[in-house]
C-alpha cells in the first residue's frame, strides 16, 4: 500500500513538473511570437493539380541499375537477362494489348456498359460513323484525337450529306491531313516498338508524299485564307520529301505577298539542307531566309533555332564554332533560348565527317559543367538528339571526365527519357568505348557493375578489353562474374570466348588464395559452357561458334584445376568423337591436378584412355613416366598401366584383333577397380586401330 | 419440443396415412444434426488419396487466422458501395482468367486486390508454358480487363512447379 501511495506521490510531483515545464514553454514562446508576431508571413497559396501528390511520390523512386525493368515480373523465369529478351517480351505484351484494343473495335456491342463516372472514353468503343450520327462535333473531335482516316470518311459523309462544315474545322483537316500525310499515325507506346521503327529510317530524299484529293479540294477552297493553308501544306510537303511542288508554293505564295508562319520558315529551313548546291550558297540560302523573316516580321521560335543548326552541322565552312555561337547569341536577342538540342546539333556539326573540330573538347565540358544536376526537359524533337551526341563526341575526344559528366547528367533524375531503344545501347557503348581507352582498372568495373547487365547489355568487344584488363590486373575473382555476364548476353564470338578461357586459364594458374578459392568456380563454368555447347552442336546443323581444338584444350586445363572429373571425361570423349587431340602439355596439367587432388584412379583412366584414342601423337608413355615413378599409384595401378604400355608395344608387330581383346580386358579390370569415379565401361569401342599403324607408318 | 412436434405429427400422419408414417418422421431434423457444418472439410475417401490445393487445405473458420482471404476491397465493409457489382466482377475476373490461361493457373486461387481505382490480380502459372506467350496473355487480359471495368488492371504472375500448387495431401480411408 505505501509503495502505491509512494508511487503515486511520484508520479503526481513529476506531473506538476511536466505542467510547469510546459507552462514555461508556452509562456515563453508566446512571449517570443507576441514580440515577432508581425515578421510571420503566411506563404501564397500554391494551386496543386490532381496528380501532384503522385508526382511527388514518383520522385521518391529512383531507377533500379540491380534488377530488370519494373515493367516486366519480378520472378528469376519471367525476369529478362539481356536487351533483346527484354524487347521481346516488352513487344509480346503490347501486342496482347493490341489484340485486346482490336477486338473492341472488331466487336463494340460486347462493351456497351459504362460503370465509370464521369465515363473514360479511352476504354470505349470508337462511336460508329454512318450518315445519320456524323456532325460537325464529331469531325472536330476526331480531328483533336488525330485519327486521320476516321476524319476523312466523317469529312466525305458530311459533304454527301450536304451538311456545312465550318471554315476553321476544315482548315484544321487541313493541317491533320498535311501533318500525317493522309496516314494513320503507328502509336509508339513501347520503347520496344521505338526501337525496331527508328530502324526503318526514314528518308528525307526520296518522294513519300500522298496526293490524297481531299487536300487540293480543301487548299483550293481555303485558298483565299492566305497564311494559314499555305504554312500547313508548305510543311507537310517538305517534310515528306515533295521538295519540288513544296518550292513552287513558295514561290506562289512570295507571287502573292503572302506571309507564312514561322513553321514553314522552319521547314523551309530544313529544305536548304538537300539544295544541290556548293557549301557556301546554302548558307546564303539559309540567311537569306532567316533575313526574310526577320522583314517580315516573323518571331523565330526554338525549332528555327534548331532547324538553323541542323542546317549548319551539316555544311562544311571555316570558323563554324564562331559562326555558330554568333547564330545562337542572336536567337538569344531575339528571347530564343538554346535547349538541348541546338547543343547537340552544335556539337554534331563540330564532330564532323573526317576529324572533330578543335573546340569541340572547350565546348562540350562547358556544356556539360553548365548542364550539370539539372532535370532535363524536351522541348522540341531535336532534343531527342543531345546525349547521343555528345557522349559520341566524348568517344571522338577519347575524354573520360566529359564522359563520366554525361552519364552522370544522363542519370541523374528523368533525363535517361530523353534517349531511347537503339540510341541508349550506342550512349552507353559509346561511353564504354572511352572507359576502355582512358579509364583505369576499378573506374571500368565500378562503371560496368553501375550498369551491366540489366541497363545495357554489353557487346563481346567490351567483354574482350575486361577480361584483358583482368589479365593485366590479376583480377581473380572477376573472371567468373564477367563469364557469367558474357554467356548471358548470349552474342558469342569466337575471339572473345577464346580470350575468356585463355584469361580464365592465366588467372586459375596465380599461387594465390583467391585463384584457389576460384578454381572449382571455373571447373563449374567450364562444365556448364562444355556441355551446352554439346548439345547446341547436337541440336543445330549450322552452330556459329563450334568448339574448337584450342578452346577444348583451354576448357579440359580448367576442368581439372576445378576437380570436375565428370567434365574432363565428357571433354575427351567429346574431343575423340570429333577427331580433335588434347595438347601434350595439357594432359601433363591434368596428371598433375590427378596428383594434387589424389586421384589414382582417374589419373589411370586419363593414361589408358588418351593412350588408346590419342595415343601415337601424345607419346602418353612419356607423359605418364613422372606419374609412374612417384608413389602417387598403387602397385596395382601401376601394373595396370603398365600392362597396357606392354601390351600395346608387344602387339603393335602382332593383328588387330588380338589387340582389341587385351584392351576390353584391361578396360573390364580398370572399371572393377575404381568404383568412386565413374569411368566408363567401354570407353574404347571405337578405336581406329588400323588407322593408328597407317599413322605411325607415315 | 422437436420430439413433440414429431410424436404429433407421427399421430398426425398415422391418422391419415397409415402407411407412409415412417418416412414422414425421418424428414423432420432436429437442431442437433443442423449444428454439423461439412463445407470445406475434405474426408477421407475410400481406396484414393486426395491433393489439396491452398485454398482447399484450410478450413473456412480458419481464414483471416492462417490463410488470407481471396479478394480485397473496401466494398463489404460498413457503408462501402458497389458491394454486388464489386462480388460479381470479382466472379467475372477469376472465370476470365482461367479462360485465359487455360490449364496454366497452378494452385486455383486468384487473389483480387482493389486499391484506389487499380485492381492487381495475382496467380501463378505454370513453368511450363512459353514465357513470350505469357507476356502475350498478359497484355491481352490488362487490357481486356480495363476495357470492362473501366479501369486500370495489373496483373502480377509468379512460375511455380505443377506440383507446387499442392500443400497437402489426405490419404486413402
Amino acid at each position: 500500500m505505501n509503495s502505491i501511495n509512494a508511487l503515486g506521490k511520484a508520479y503526481r510531483i513529476s506531473n506538476t513538473q511536466f505542467s510547469h515545464l510546459c507552462w514555461l514553454k508556452y509562456f515563453s514562446s508566446a512571449a517570443t511570437s507576441s514580440s515577432t508576431g508581425s515578421n510571420i508571413k503566411i506563404p501564397n497559396r500554391i494551386p496543386r493539380g490532381p496528380t501532384d501528390i503522385l508526382k511527388a511520390l514518383e520522385k521518391t523512386v529512383s531507377y533500379d541499375f540491380t534488377g530488370p525493368s519494373y515493367k516486366f515480373f519480378d520472378d528469376p523465369l519471367l525476369a529478362p537477362y539481356q536487351d533483346r529478351q527484354a524487347r521481346m517480351y516488352s513487344l509480346a505484351k503490347s501486342s496482347g494489348r493490341k489484340a485486346a484494343r482490336w477486338i473492341r473495335n472488331e466487336h463494340p456491342e460486347l462493351f456497351t456498359q459504362v460503370i465509370s463516372d464521369p465515363p473514360v472514353m479511352s476504354y470505349m468503343p470508337a462511336p460508329p460513323i454512318t450518315p445519320e450520327t456524323v456532325s460537325e462535333d464529331l469531325l472536330f473531335q476526331n480531328i483533336c484525337d488525330g485519327k486521320v482516316s476516321e476524319s476523312i470518311k466523317i469529312f466525305e459523309l458530311m459533304q454527301e450529306n450536304k451538311l456545312d462544315v465550318a471554315q476553321d474545322i476544315q482548315l484544321s483537316l487541313l493541317e491533320l491531313l498535311c501533318f500525317y500525310n493522309c496516314e494513320d499515325r503507328v502509336p509508339m507506346e513501347n520503347e520496344a516498338e521505338r526501337y525496331f521503327a527508328q530502324k526503318a529510317y526514314k528518308d528525307t530524299t526520296i518522294n513519300t508524299w500522298k496526293d490524297h484529293p481531299l487536300i487540293k479540294t480543301l487548299f483550293e477552297s481555303l485558298k483565299h485564307l492566305g497564311s494559314a493553308p499555305y504554312s500547313a501544306l508548305i510543311c507537310g510537303l517538305y517534310e515528306n520529301g515533295a521538295k519540288p511542288e513544296g518550292d513552287k508554293l513558295v514561290e506562289e505564295a512570295k507571287e502573292k505577298n503572302i506571309t507564312l508562319d514561322v513553321n514553314a520558315y522552319n521547314a523551309m529551313l530544313v529544305r536548304t539542307i538537300s539544295i544541290y548546291e556548293k557549301h557556301d550558297l546554302k548558307r546564303n540560302k539559309l540567311l537569306d531566309i532567316l533575313r526574310e523573316m526577320n522583314s517580315k516580321g516573323v518571331k523565330p521560335n526554338i525549332g528555327t533555332l534548331n532547324a538553323t543548326m541542323n542546317a549548319l552541322s551539316r555544311l562544311g565552312f571555316s570558323n563554324k564554332y564562331a559562326f555558330s555561337i554568333q547564330l545562337m547569341a542572336e536567337f538569344n536577342k531575339q528571347g530564343v533560348k538554346p535547349s538541348i538540342g541546338t547543343y547537340g546539333l552544335m556539337i554534331r556539326g563540330l564532330v564532323g565527317r573526317s576529324s572533330p573540330d578543335s573546340n569541340l573538347p572547350v565546348f562540350l565540358s562547358s556544356i556539360l559543367n553548365s548542364l550539370k544536376g539539372q532535370s532535363l526537359e524536351a522541348r522540341e524533337v531535336s532534343d531527342l538528339l543531345f546525349f547521343e551526341w555528345a557522349m559520341k563526341a566524348c568517344a571522338q575526344c577519347d575524354s573520360l571526365p566529359c564522359a563520366i559528366d554525361c552519364l552522370e547528367l544522363f542519370l541523374h533524375s528523368k533525363n535517361r527519357m530523353l534517349l531511347n531503344g537503339l540510341k541508349t545501347k550506342n550512349f552507353y557503348n559509346n561511353f564504354f568505348q572511352v572507359l576502355s581507352v582512358k579509364a583505369d582498372f576499378e573506374t571500368l568495373v565500378r562503371y560496368y557493375r553501375l550498369l551491366c547487365p540489366h541497363s545495357h547489355t554489353a557487346g563481346p568487344d567490351l567483354y574482350t578489353t575486361l577480361f584483358d584488363a583482368c589479365d593485366l590486373n590479376a583480377a581473380i575473382r572477376e573472371v567468373p562474374e564477367f563469364w557469367k555476364h558474357y554467356l548471358g548476353t548470349g552474342n558469342l564470338h569466337e575471339e572473345t570466348i577464346l580470350k575468356m578461357l585463355e584469361v580464365a586459364v592465366n588467372v586459375s594458374a596465380l599461387p594465390d588464395p583467391a585463384a584457389i578459392e576460384t578454381r572449382p568456380v571455373l571447373g563449374e563454368l567450364a562444365a556448364n559452357f562444355l556441355m551446352y555447347k554439346i548439345d547446341t552442336e547436337s541440336q543445330r546443323v549450322f552452330e556459329k561458334v563450334p568448339l574448337s581444338t584450342e578452346m577444348i584444350n583451354f576448357l579440359l586445363v580448367l576442368l581439372a584445376r576445378g576437380a570436375h572429373w565428370n567434365g574432363v571425361q565428357t571433354c575427351l570423349k567429346h574431343m575423340f568423337e570429333k577427331d580433335m587431340w588434347p595438347e601434350k602439355n595439357v594432359i601433363t596439367q591434368l596428371l598433375d591436378s590427378c596428383y594434387a587432388h589424389d586421384q589414382p584412379a582417374m589419373a589411370v583412366w586419363v593414361i589408358k584412355y588418351c593412350h588408346a584414342n590419342f595415343g601415337p601423337k601424345l607419346e602418353m608413355q612419356k607423359l605418364s613416366a613422372k606419374v609412374l615413378n612417384s608413389e602417387f599409384l598403387s602397385e596395382n595401378l601401376k601394373d595396370e598401366v603398365k600392362e597396357v604400355f606392354d601390351s600395346d608395344s608387344g602387339s603393335s608387330s602382332s593383328d588387330g584383333s588380338s589387340e582389341s581383346d587385351s584392351d576390353s580386358g584391361s578396360d573390364s579390370d580398370d572399371s572393377s577397380e575404381s568404383e568412386d569415379i565413374s569411368v566408363p565401361k567401354k570407353p574404347k569401342q571405337a578405336v581406329p586401330k588400323p588407322d593408328i599403324t597407317k599413322v605411325t607408318l607415315k | 419440443m422437436a420430439l413433440n412436434l414429431t410424436r404429433a405429427l407421427h399421430k398426425n400422419a398415422l391418422s391419415k396415412a397409415a402407411f407412409n408414417a415412417l418416412p414422414l418422421e425421418r424428414t423432420i431434423s432436429t437442431t442437433a444434426p443442423c449444428l454439423r457444418i461439412s463445407v470445406g472439410r475434405y474426408k477421407k475417401l475410400e481406396g484414393r488419396y486426395q491433393l489439396l490445393t491452398y485454398e482447399q487445405a484450410h478450413k473456412p473458420h480458419e481464414i483471416g487466422h492462417w490463410k488470407s482471404w481471396n479478394s480485397w476491397n473496401t466494398s463489404n465493409l460498413l457503408g462501402g458501395r458497389r458491394t454486388q457489382l464489386t462480388a460479381i466482377e470479382d466472379m467475372f475476373i477469376r472465370k476470365f482468367i482461367h479462360g485465359s490461361f487455360f490449364g496454366n493457373v497452378v494452385g486455383g486461387q486468384i487473389i483480387i486486390k482493389r486499391q484506389h481505382n487499380i485492381i492487381r490480380i495475382a496467380f501463378c502459372v505454370t513453368r511450363s508454358t512459353n514465357f513470350q506467350s505469357v507476356y502475350f496473355m498478359t497484355g491481352f487480359c490488362e487490357e481486356m480487363l480495363s476495357i470492362w471495368l473501366h479501369c486500370p488492371v495489373k496483373l502480377e504472375l509468379q512460375t511455380v512447379q505443377p506440383y507446387e500448387g499442392f500443400v497437402k495431401v489426405i490419404d486413402a480411408a
